[in-house]
């Protein structure tokens, strides 16, 4: 039952993000597909967090830095280097790659507090970087950049300026990389990356390289908050250094957990909820933050899988009332051992 | 011949601590080995330092010939030496079948992103053979965090079993067992030993002397004596500095 349910969920969002344009418009609420194209590049940048601490045990809060470089990639590829669309797009993916191979060689040698702050101080230190070198990046004014056509077919354009061609240009590029992220968990390598998770020292002891490891997972998610800064500086159509503050990887952070660390759907989810808070609340209660973090506490406090954990629990559940119901004599469940029902159900939530 | 294990001179010092002093030994193929001696003696230093987990201060090990000595874990490991640990530590939120499976995959590289996790039918079949040998089958869904402290210890040695290694080392693998899985464990051991090197650390002398076939007794960081389990119960100097008389009529 659970499988059909999950199967279910996902044919309706799939069907829902595909028809979005027409469905947003049925409600008369077609301002929401910008908000939509906003969530979905987001979410990979929830994910980039997530590969890292969900499923590597790996906690960054420096992500903002690969965002960044994928940013001004694609921004200086085209106003600068005068590249078309694709090219620029290339161009901001081997810089942010790039970037997360040198500092990931040097970053993954330190596991948890320390790694979170040496994250920290390179984004940092580019942060600075980005702002001083105005005449090149902008700083925190930003660069802006005329929009290159993706394709030209002798008379006619495709571009992002059609809100249509980006929503589904948005949706295809985050589409194929989560599902090579789902791909990459499924995968030896990602069962070995969740070994290094759960225990770095046996890892090593049954021959797996786990700095090697550590830093192929770094490059991975380097190359997520990549893409996520590059569609973003296609979206926005500009680039600037204050997207590069620890503001930013921190909110990456938030969203991922909120959604469920070591989950595949729960970054998409995190980023969805908070963002679509913003919207609602911005501009009624300024101080919309304060609710997000109250919700950041619970879930850290009570659902360490986040609201996927959550859901996955609630149908381990329902599967096992369903089981139980034809025996009446099951319903002398002691407390004990609803107790274990709920734990087991957790520990199936980690799993998923 | 070459030796299956040979360590010259090894030295672990921790600070002041000479936690292992010049260790000096050569052990054979073929044999089932135990090392026995007091808490503090360097056991399981020894074993730290042979599997690459902490550098030897001075010295070099030999693994069938090869020296080892710098090697990291992973590499030592790749080799075809596999350990227990005696503070047992296994993957926590893995079922136990993926606790083995990711031991077995390691055999065969893991950097395949795009391959799939029991995909391989060699692998499965190898998964397969360590939950029968070690009699996990039964558990193989269970969650490792929440089994009993007697299955860690058997998911230990599968753990390293499905990493095919031609030496095993074994960190008191039946502490904390219960008698019927202590002698269950010995069984399972004995069998194993049939097929691949063992060498076993263990404060449980009956067992000890009832599996092993070369007993090398370790105090204060050094060898004290090494022969067959008749040589050391009338060795002098071994009742002295650790068995004490009543242990030895157990024996």
């Amino acid at each position: 039952m659970k499988a059909v349910i999950n199967t279910v969920v996902l044919v309706l969002l799939a069907v829902f993000l595909v028809g979005a344009p027409w469905i947003l418009e049925f409600f008369g609420v077609d301002f929401w597909l910008d908000i939509l194209t906003e969530i979905l590049i987001w979410s990979l940048f929830a994910a980039s967090v997530n590969l890292l601490f969900g499923y590597t045990g790996l906690l960054s809060f420096g992500q903002a830095l690969f965002f960044g470089f994928g940013m001004y990639g694609v921004a200086l590829g085209v106003a600068k280097l005068g590249l078309g669309f694709w090219p620029a797009l290339g161009l901001g993916m081997v810089l942010s790659v790039a970037m997360a191979a040198v500092t990931g060689a040097l970053a993954v040698r330190l596991t948890w507090h320390y790694f979170a702050i040496i994250t920290v101080v390179f984004s940092l230190i580019f942060y600075f970087v980005a702002l001083s070198a105005k005449p090149l990046t902008g700083g925190d004014d930003g660069m802006p950049f005329s929009m290159p056509p993706m394709f030209t077919f002798g008379e006619t354009e495709i571009s992002l300026s059609s809100f249509l061609t980006q929503y589904y240009f948005v949706l295809i590029a985050a589409a194929l990389a989560f599902y090579l992220k789902y791909r990459l968990v499924k995968s030896p390598l990602g069962l070995a990356l969740i070994a290094v998770r759960e225990n770095d020292a046996r890892a090593e002891m049954i021959g797996l390289n786990v700095y090697l490891l550590r830093l192929t997972s770094f490059i991975a998610a380097g190359a997520l908050a990549g893409l996520s800064g590059c569609l973003f500086a296609l979206f926005g159509r500009y680039a600037s250094a204050s997207y590069m503050f620890y503001h930013v990887s921190g909110e990456g952070v938030v969203w991922m957990l909120i959604g469920g660390a070591g989950t595949i759907l729960g970054p998409l989810l995190g980023t969805a909820l908070v963002i679509v808070v913003r919207e609602e609340l911005s501009n009624a209660w300024e101080h919309y933050p304060i609710l997000v973090g109250l919700v950041v506490i619970l879930t850290v406090a009570f659902a360490p899988r986040g609201l996927m954990g959550l859901w996955h629990a609630v149908l381990d559940r329902l599967e096992e009332g369903a089981a139980r119901k034809p025996d009446k004599a099951a319903r002398e469940t002691t407390a004990g051992e609803d107790s274990e029902t709920v734990d087991k159900a957790q520990r199936s939530g980690a799993k998923a | 011949m070459t030796a299956l294990l040979e360590a010259r001179s090894v030295s672990k010092h921790f600070g002041g601590l000479r936690a292992l002093d010049g260790v000096e030994l050569s052990l054979e193929s073929g044999k089932l080995h135990a090392i026995i001696g007091p808490n503090g003696a360097g056991k399981t230093t020894f074993f730290n330092v042979i599997t690459g987990v902490l550098p030897a201060t001075s010295g070099k090990i030999l693994f069938r010939g090869r020296d080892i000595t710098d090697l990291p874990p992973h590499r030592i490991s790749q080799m075809g030496l596999a350990r227990t640990l005696q503070i047992k530590s296994v993957f926590d939120a893995l079922s136990v079948e993926d606790n083995i499976w990711i031991a077995a995959e390691s055999r065969r590289g893991v950097f395949r992103p795009f391959a799939k996790v029991r995909e391989d039918r060699e692998t499965a079949d190898k998964v397969e053979a360590v939950l029968e040998e070690t009699g996990l089958g039964p558990m193989r869904e269970e969650i490792a965090g929440a089994l009993s402290y007697g299955d860690v210890a058997l998911l230990e040695i599968g753990i390293a079993l499905a990493t095919e290694p031609s030496l095993l080392l074994l960190d008191e693998p039946i502490c904390g067992m219960g008698p019927a899985e202590t002698r269950d464990t010995i069984k399972r051991i004995r069998a194993l030993s049939k097929r691949i090197d063992v060498i076993i650390i263990e404060h449980d002398m009956p067992a000890v002397f009832d599996l092993a076939d070369e007993i090398t007794v370790m105090v204060q960081g050094q060898v004290l004596a090494q022969g067959s389990p008749e040589e050391i119960a009338a060795n002098k100097s071994v009742r002295e500095a650790y068995l004490g008389d009543e242990e030895l009529t157990d024996a």
